[in-house]
C-alpha cells in the first residue's frame, strides 16, 4: 500500500492543498452571538505542517472543526471560504462532505478514551472507513488494518485488532486513533491537542510517530495545541490565535526569533523552562480571554497587554505584513522602537494592564 | 530503578513528614495484587516542597494519598510531626485531618457544583467549630482574598468560575484550616499554560506567606523543577532518584530521569526533537512487575545483574541519591533505540524472582 506515491501523478489541481479565506464561525446562544472564529485566513501546502496555538477559548478547536465542516447542524453561522484542492466547502451538504471525511482529510482528537467506540473492536473501527471509501474485500481491509497498527508501532497488531479500546493504555489508544485517521491515506490531517491527555514520554513517542507518518505519506497537518513547546520543533508555520483571530502567523523559526505580538511573547514566557533555576518566578498573563459575545473595542488583547496604549483600546490593529510570510496584529509590536517606548511608558506609569488579576466570576463566552 | 533503601533520608529529628518503606497494594482478580507502591521512603523538612514525578502508573498519586491514609497503606510507616498515622483510627486520625490537606487535579470536579463557594471553603472550619460564625466568615474572606478571589463573589457556585479560579478556590479550601502539610496532586495539569503560571506563582506565594510544606505531584518536569526544593523520581512504585532540582536536571544519574528530561518538548525551534532520546515502550503492568530493577525492560543500560538484584538507593554525589546499578556519568548520552537489548538477559530467573516480590 502506498497512498503517497501515485497520488500526485494525476492530481488535477496544483494550487495549495488548503486555502481558508476570512472564515467566520458564530454560535447562537441565549446570551447572543458567540464569535468563536472571526475572520481567519490561512494557506497550507501539501506535506507541510501548520501549528495553531492559543489558550482555551481562543477558537483554535472551532477553527479546525469549521474547516472540516464538523459543526452542529443548528445555531451556527459559518461564512467565508474554505477551499480544499480548489473545492469549496462552505455551503456543501454534509452528505457530500462524507466523500472527504476520512478519505481526504481526517482528524485526531484530544481524548483517546472517548473518541473510540467502547463497544466496537479496534479492528472494526479501522476497517470501517476503509470499507466505506475504498472498494476492497473484507479480508484485504483486515490486512490493511493490521499493517496500519504495525506502522503506528503497536506490538502484536493481529491480536490487538480483536481487542476493545478499554484493553489498551492511553498511548495505545491514541495510536489506534492515528491508525483510524490514516486508514484511507488522507491528504490532510487535523490533530486537535493529540497529546494533551498523555504522559510526556508517550507524548514524545506519539509526536514522533505522527511526524514519521506525515513524511512517509506526504500528508499536510494542522496541529492544534496550547503548548508552544509541542509545535516548536515540528511545525513549518505557526499561527497564534486569540479571541477568534489570528494575531500572529510566521514560519516557526521567524516566530521564535522575532516575535512581534505581545500575546505570543507572554504565552512563551509563561512556560516554565528546564534551563531556568528552580523557583524562578514565572511571567503570567493577567486576566483571562475576553467574552466573545461582547468583545472589547479595539485590540482584543489590550486589557491584558503590557504594551497597551490608548490607541489599542480604540482601534483594532489590522494584520500587518512584516515580510517573509510574517503577519502580526499589533500597533506597538515587540522588538520595535514603538513597542519599547510603549512598554517603557507603561512601566514608568506603574500601570499594570487594565484587567485586575482574576478576581471576578466568568461570564461564560465559550460555546 | 526499582530502588529501595533509606540512604536519602535525613536525620529523623529534622523532618515534618517521614515515610518509611511505604507499601500500597490493591487486590486484583484471581488473587493477584496490584503493586502500586513498593517500599517508598521519603522525608520532608518543614517549609520544603517535595516534587514527586513519574509517568502515569508510577504510584506518585497513590503515595500522596497513602500519606493522608486514604487509602490505608498495606505496610510501612507515615509519621507527621512525630505522630505515627498508620496505627491511628477513627477520631484520633480525624483530629489530625485539618493538619493535612489535598488539592486535586481537576479543579471543577473537585468542588461540589451545588454548593456556594463560601460554604465549600468554610466547611473545614464549620466541622471543627473553629471560632464563632463571624470570625469564620472573616477567615474565609481572608483566604479567598489571599488566593486572588474577590470575597464579594463567594456566594456564587463553582460553575460561574473558570478552571483557574476553581483551582484558586481549591487552594483556599485547603488553606483555611491552616494545615502543616498540603498534598498537591497534579494541581496544574488540567490548566492552560498561562493559568498554570498563575497557579504556580500563587502556590509559591502561599508557601512564603504561611510557611507551608508541600508535596507536589506532577508529570511535567519543568513545572516540578520550578516549584520544588527536592525532587523524587518514581517508576512503577519505586524510587529512582532523589536530589535538589538544579543538580538533578543538570546531571541526571538515573537513565529514567534522563529519559523523562529528554521527552519534554522545548519551546525553541532550534532544538529538534530527537527520536533516539525518546523512551520507547510503556510502563509494565504493576500486577507482575519486572524482577530486580523495575525499569530494566526499557533501559538501554540494563544487564543481567539488573534482572537479579534490586538496586539500593545510594549517594552518588553529595545530596544526590540514585537507585541504579549503572548510573549515568556526567554528560553521558543514552540511545533509547537500544533499550531492552540486555534487559531480558535475566528473563529466565524472572518467574522465581517475581514470586517473592
Amino acid at each position: 500500500m502506498s497512498p503517497g506515491e501515485d497520488r500526485f501523478g494525476d492530481a488535477p489541481y496544483d494550487g495549495p492543498l488548503l486555502e481558508v479565506t476570512d472564515i467566520k464561525t458564530y454560535f447562537e446562544t441565549d446570551r447572543g452571538l458567540v464569535r468563536s472564529v472571526d475572520g481567519v485566513s490561512l494557506t497550507l501546502e501539501r506535506g507541510k505542517t501548520i501549528g495553531i496555538v492559543g489558550e482555551s477559548g481562543s477558537g483554535k478547536t472551532v477553527l479546525s472543526r469549521s474547516i472540516m465542516g464538523l459543526l452542529p447542524k443548528r445555531g451556527v453561522v459559518r461564512e467565508g471560504s474554505v477551499k480544499f484542492e480548489g473545492q469549496e466547502f462552505i455551503g456543501i451538504k454534509p452528505k457530500d462532505m462524507r466523500a472527504f471525511w476520512g478519505a481526504q482529510m481526517s482528524m485526531i482528537f484530544q481524548d483517546p478514551m472517548t473518541s473510540l467506540n467502547p463497544v466496537m473492536k479496534v479492528g472494526n473501527q479501522i476497517t470501517e472507513s476503509i470499507r466505506q471509501h475504498l472498494d476492497v474485500s473484507k479480508s484485504f481491509a483486515n490486512e490493511l488494518a493490521e499493517n496500519l497498527l504495525e506502522s503506528v508501532r503497536i506490538p502484536e497488531p493481529r491480536k490487538r485488532l480483536k481487542e476493545y479500546p478499554h484493553q489498551l493504555s492511553g498511548g495505545m489508544r491514541q495510536r489506534v486513533c492515528i491508525a483510524v485517521a490514516l486508514a484511507c491515506g488522507p491528504k490532510l490531517l487535523f490533530a486537535d491537542e493529540p497529546t494533551t491527555a498523555l504522559d510526556v514520554t508517550v507524548q514524545a513517542q506519539v509526536l514522533d510517530l505522527m511526524a514519521a507518518q506525515q513524511r512517509e505519506r506526504f500528508m499536510a497537518m494542522v496541529l492544534v495545541t496550547h503548548d508552544l513547546g509541542v509545535v516548536a520543533g515540528r511545525a513549518d508555520d505557526i499561527a497564534v490565535m486569540y479571541a477568534g483571530r489570528i494575531v500572529e502567523k510566521a514560519p516557526t523559526t521567524t516566530l521564535f526569533a522575532n516575535m512581534k505580538m505581545p500575546y505570543t511573547e507572554a504565552l512563551l514566557s509563561s512556560i516554565p523552562r528546564l534551563d531556568d533555576q528552580s523557583h524562578t518566578r514565572l511571567a503570567t498573563i493577567p486576566g483571562r480571554p475576553p467574552d466573545l459575545v461582547h468583545p472589547p473595542k479595539g485590540c482584543k488583547f489590550a486589557p491584558r497587554c503590557p504594551y497597551v496604549q490608548d490607541k489599542c483600546r480604540e482601534e483594532e490593529p489590522l494584520l500587518t505584513d512584516a515580510g517573509g510570510g510574517h503577519l502580526y496584529r499589533c500597533w506597538f509590536p515587540v522588538g520595535t522602537p514603538e513597542g519599547a517606548a510603549a512598554l517603557e511608558k507603561n512601566r514608568a506609569a506603574g500601570a499594570a494592564p487594565a484587567a485586575a488579576l482574576a478576581t471576578g466570576p466568568t461570564t461564560g463566552g465559550q460555546p | 530503578m526499582a530502588g529501595t533503601g533509606h540512604a536519602h533520608l535525613r536525620p529523623a529529628d529534622q523532618d515534618l513528614l517521614r515515610v518509611e518503606d511505604l507499601v500500597v497494594e490493591f487486590p486484583a482478580r484471581g488473587g493477584q495484587k496490584v503493586h502500586a507502591v513498593s517500599g517508598i521512603s521519603l522525608d520532608i523538612v518543614e517549609g520544603e516542597t517535595l516534587g514527586l514525578v513519574g509517568e502515569s502508573g508510577c504510584g506518585k498519586s497513590t503515595t500522596g494519598r497513602a500519606i493522608v491514609q486514604l487509602p490505608r497503606p498495606t505496610s510501612g510507616s507515615v509519621k507527621l510531626d512525630g505522630t505515627e498515622l498508620t496505627g491511628l483510627k477513627g477520631e484520633d486520625l480525624r483530629k489530625l485531618r485539618p493538619r493535612m490537606q489535598m488539592i486535586f487535579q481537576d479543579p471543577i470536579s473537585s468542588l461540589n457544583p451545588r454548593r456556594k463557594v463560601r460554604d465549600i471553603v468554610s466547611e473545614g472550619l464549620d466541622i471543627w467549630s473553629i471560632g464563632d460564625k463571624a470570625s469564620r466568615a472573616a477567615k474565609v474572606d481572608e483566604v479567598l482574598e489571599a488566593v486572588g478571589i474577590d470575597p464579594a463573589n463567594a456566594n456564587r457556585r463553582p460553575h460561574e468560575f473558570s478552571g483557574g479560579q476553581c483551582q484558586r478556590i481549591s487552594i483556599a479550601r485547603a488553606m483555611v484550616t491552616e494545615p502543616k502539610l498540603i498534598i498537591c496532586d497534579e494541581p496544574v495539569s488540567a490548566l492552560d499554560v498561562s493559568v498554570q503560571a498563575q497557579i504556580i506563582n500563587l502556590l509559591q506565594d502561599m508557601k512564603d506567606r504561611y510557611g507551608l510544606t508541600l508535596v507536589f505531584i506532577a508529570h511535567d518536569l519543568a513545572v516540578v523543577k520550578n516549584v520544588s526544593d527536592r525532587i523524587m523520581v518514581m517508576y512503577l512504585g519505586k524510587v529512582c532518584e532523589v536530589g535538589v532540582p538544579d543538580a538533578l536536571y543538570q546531571r541526571p544519574s538515573h537513565p529514567y530521569t534522563a529519559a523523562l528530561l529528554a521527552a519534554i518538548p522545548v519551546p525553541d525551534p532550534q532544538t529538534r526533537p530527537d527520536s533516539e532520546k525518546v523512551l520507547g515502550g510503556e510502563i509494565p503492568s504493576p500486577l507482575n512487575p519486572p524482577s530486580g530493577c523495575r525499569f530494566r525492560t526499557r533501559c538501554p543500560k540494563a544487564e543481567a545483574r539488573c534482572a537479579q538484584e534490586e538496586p539500593q538507593i545510594r549517594e552518588v554525589v553529595a545530596n544526590h541519591f540514585v537507585a541504579c546499578h549503572f548510573p549515568l556519568e556526567p554528560g553521558e548520552v543514552l540511545d533509547f533505540t537500544k533499550a531492552g537489548a540486555g534487559a531480558f538477559v535475566g528473563l529466565d530467573e524472572r518467574t522465581e524472582a517475581d514470586a517473592d516480590l
